[in-house]
C-alpha cells in the first residue's frame, strides 16, 4: 500500500505563514491554537504580506536578517519561553561536513547531556499541547524516539513510532517518500491509531519535510488528524514548512 | 519489602499483559517481544517508566545510556525523571562527531556500536537501558564503551529479559534490573518471559515469577503510593 504522496507541489490550501502578535486582531486564525502565540523562535521578515506589522522591528544584532518585534520580545519574556529556547539553542552542536561535504549537521546529541536544557525542551512542547486532546504522538525513527516518548508519557497520550522498513514487527502500512538521491519508506503498524484521534507528529529536525510529510500521510490514512508537527529545530532555507499538507508546525530553534 | 508487593505485582502484570508476542519474526522460530503495544497504553507505560524511576532516583545516576532504537524510547523519560544527562549509542556512521567504536559478534557476524567522544566523564555513574536483553552481546558492548572512558556502570535495566538465552551471565559480575525474584542474583529488572519450558509448552507474557524481590545492593525507596508517578519530577 504505496502511495508517492510527497508530491505535495499544489499550494496547500489551509497553510497561513506564522503572523506576529500584533497582527492577531485583525485576522481570522487557522492556527489550531490561536490563544498561543506563534513560535517564539527568531524569524526572518519578508516583504509578504503576511509579515507586515504595525510595530517597527528592531535588529537584534546576532544577524542583520535576523529581527523580532517588541511585541514578540514582551510576549516571550512574560511566558518565560525565551530564555529558555536562547539556552537550548546553544545546546545544540553544529557538525560540518556531516554525513558528506558542505552539510552543517544539527547535532541534539549535546542538548541531551544537559539535563535541564533537555527537560526545558520536552517542557516547552508539553505546554503547548497539555489540554489540547492529543490522544497520539507519532515520534520518528531515531530521534524523534528521543523526544516523543516524554512528550506523549507526560500528556497522556499514547506513543506510536514510525521506522524505516522491515523494523516493526506486526503488520503495517508503509509509506514512500522521494530522498535527494532515491526514495526511502516509512512505516507505522496497524491499529496503533484510531479513526478520529488527534495526533502529534514529532522530530528532532525538519528540513525538506519529506519525512514529515510521509509520516503525515500515514497518520491520516489511518483516520488520524494530524493537529501539529513538533520539531526541535527547523532549516526554514529548505521549506520544509510548505509540504505539511496545510499542517501547522511548531519548532524551537531555527537554523540556517 | 512487602510494602511494595502489592503494588510492584498490579504494575507489572498489566505491563506483560500489553507486550505482544509476534511469531516468526525477524525469522522462523523466534517469538518477537513487541513492546510497541505496551506505547500504546499511556498507563502501561508510564508505569514501566515508574518503575526505573522510582529504583534509579537519589542513586546518584548522572548517565543514562540508551541502546538504538527502542532504548531511545525509554531512556530519556528515566534519564529526564532523575536528572541525568541521555547518551544514545548508536550503530555506525550515525552519530556526527567524533566516536569511540566497539565491535560485537552477532549469531551470524559483527556489529558495531558507537559512543560519541567526551558525551561522559571519567567517575560517573551510568545505567545502560534496552527494551530487551536476549544474548546480552549488545549490553556487553555498551558497557564495554562506557568502562573505556572510565564511567562506572551501576546496572543495566531491561522491561524485558529472556532468561534461556543467559545474557545476564554475559554482563560478569555487573547487575541486571529485573523486577522478578532470581534467586541469588543482584539486580532487579521488569519482565522475564520463559517463552519454551517444560518440555516445548510455550507460555506467553504474565508466566513471570511476579514475587517482588529485590537483593541488589540498590536500596529501593517506598513507592509513590497514590500520590501519583514519579513522573511527577517532570514537574507536572
Amino acid at each position: 500500500m504505496l502511495s508517492l504522496s510527497f508530491l505535495c507541489s499544489e499550494p496547500p490550501s489551509l497553510y497561513k505563514p506564522p503572523q506576529s502578535i500584533s497582527d492577531s486582531s485583525s485576522r481570522v486564525s487557522t492556527h489550531p491554537f490561536p490563544f498561543l502565540p506563534p513560535p517564539q523562535s527568531l524569524r526572518v521578515t519578508s516583504a509578504s504580506p503576511a509579515n507586515k506589522l504595525k510595530t517597527p522591528r528592531k535588529p537584534i544584532g546576532l544577524s542583520p536578517f535576523l529581527h523580532y518585534s517588541a511585541s514578540d520580545f514582551t510576549m516571550s519574556a512574560c511566558n518565560g519561553e525565551n530564555p529558555r529556547i536562547d539556552d537550548i539553542k546553544t545546546k545544540i552542536r553544529v557538525v560540518p561536513n556531516f554525513p558528506k561535504p558542505g552539510i552543517m549537521f544539527q547535532d541534539i546529541t549535546t542538548l541531551l547531556l544537559d539535563p535541564k536544557a533537555f527537560k526545558d525542551t520536552i517542557d516547552l512542547f508539553v505546554e503547548r499541547y497539555k489540554d489540547k486532546n492529543i490522544s497520539v504522538v507519532a515520534g520518528i525513527e531515531a530521534r524523534g524516539f528521543i523526544f516523543g516518548p516524554p512528550i506523549a508519557l507526560a500528556i497522556g497520550a499514547k506513543f506510536v513510532p514510525l521506522r524505516k522498513p522491515r523494523k516493526l514487527p506486526g503488520e503495517v502500512i508503509s509509506e514512500e517518500y522521494v530522498l535527494e538521491y532515491g526514495r526511502d519508506c516509512l512505516e507505522m503498524h496497524v491499529g496503533a491509531v484510531e479513526r478520529s484521534e488527534r495526533a502529534l507528529v514529532v522530530d528532532d529536525l525538519v528540513a525538506t519535510g519529506g519525512t514529515l510529510c510521509a509520516a503525515i500521510n500515514l497518520l491520516e490514512r489511518a483516520g488520524a488528524e494530524v493537529v501539529e508537527c513538533a520539531c526541535v529545530i527547523e532549516l526554514p532555507d529548505l521549506k520544509g514548512r510548505e509540504r505539511l499538507k496545510g499542517k501547522p508546525l511548531y519548532i524551537l530553534v531555527e537554523a540556517h | 519489602m512487602a510494602s511494595d508487593l502489592p503494588q510492584g505485582d498490579d504494575r507489572i502484570a498489566k505491563i506483560a499483559s500489553s507486550i505482544r508476542v509476534i511469531p516468526n519474526f525477524p525469522k522462523p522460530g523466534v517469538m518477537f517481544q513487541d513492546i510497541t503495544t505496551l506505547l500504546l497504553d499511556p498507563r502501561a507505560f508510564r508505569d514501566t517508566i515508574d518503575l526505573f524511576v522510582e529504583r534509579y532516583k537519589g542513586q546518584d545516576i548522572s548517565v543514562v545510556a540508551g541502546i538504538e532504537a527502542r532504548g531511545f524510547i525509554f531512556g530519556p523519560p528515566v534519564a529526564l525523571a532523575i536528572g541525568a544527562k541521555f547518551v544514545p549509542m548508536r550503530k555506525p556512521n550515525k552519530l556526527p562527531g567524533e566516536v569511540i567504536s566497539e565491535e560485537y559478534t552477532l549469531e551470524y557476524g559483527a556489529d558495531v556500536m558507537e559512543m560519541h567522544v567526551g558525551a561522559v566523564q571519567a567517575g560517573e555513574r551510568a545505567i545502560i537501558m534496552d527494551d530487551l536483553i536476549a544474548t546480552g552481546g549488545t549490553l556487553c558492548a555498551a558497557i564495554k564503551l562506557l568502562e573505556r572512558v572510565g564511567v562506572h556502570v551501576v546496572e543495566c535495566a531491561c522491561v524485558i529479559e529472556l532468561p534461556e538465552l543467559k545474557g545476564r551471565d554475559r554482563l560478569g559480575d555487573r547487575p541486571l534490573d529485573r523486577t522478578s525474584c532470581l534467586e541469588g542474583i543482584p539486580g532487579t529488572a521488569i519482565e522475564g518471559f520463559e517463552p519454551y519450558v517444560d518440555g516445548g509448552r510455550k507460555r506467553g507474557p504474565g508466566a513471570i515469577d511476579e514475587v517482588w524481590c529485590s537483593t541488589s545492593p540498590v536500596s529501593l525507596e517506598s513507592g509513590q503510593g497514590d500520590q501519583g508517578s514519579a513522573l511527577g519530577a517532570f514537574g507536572f
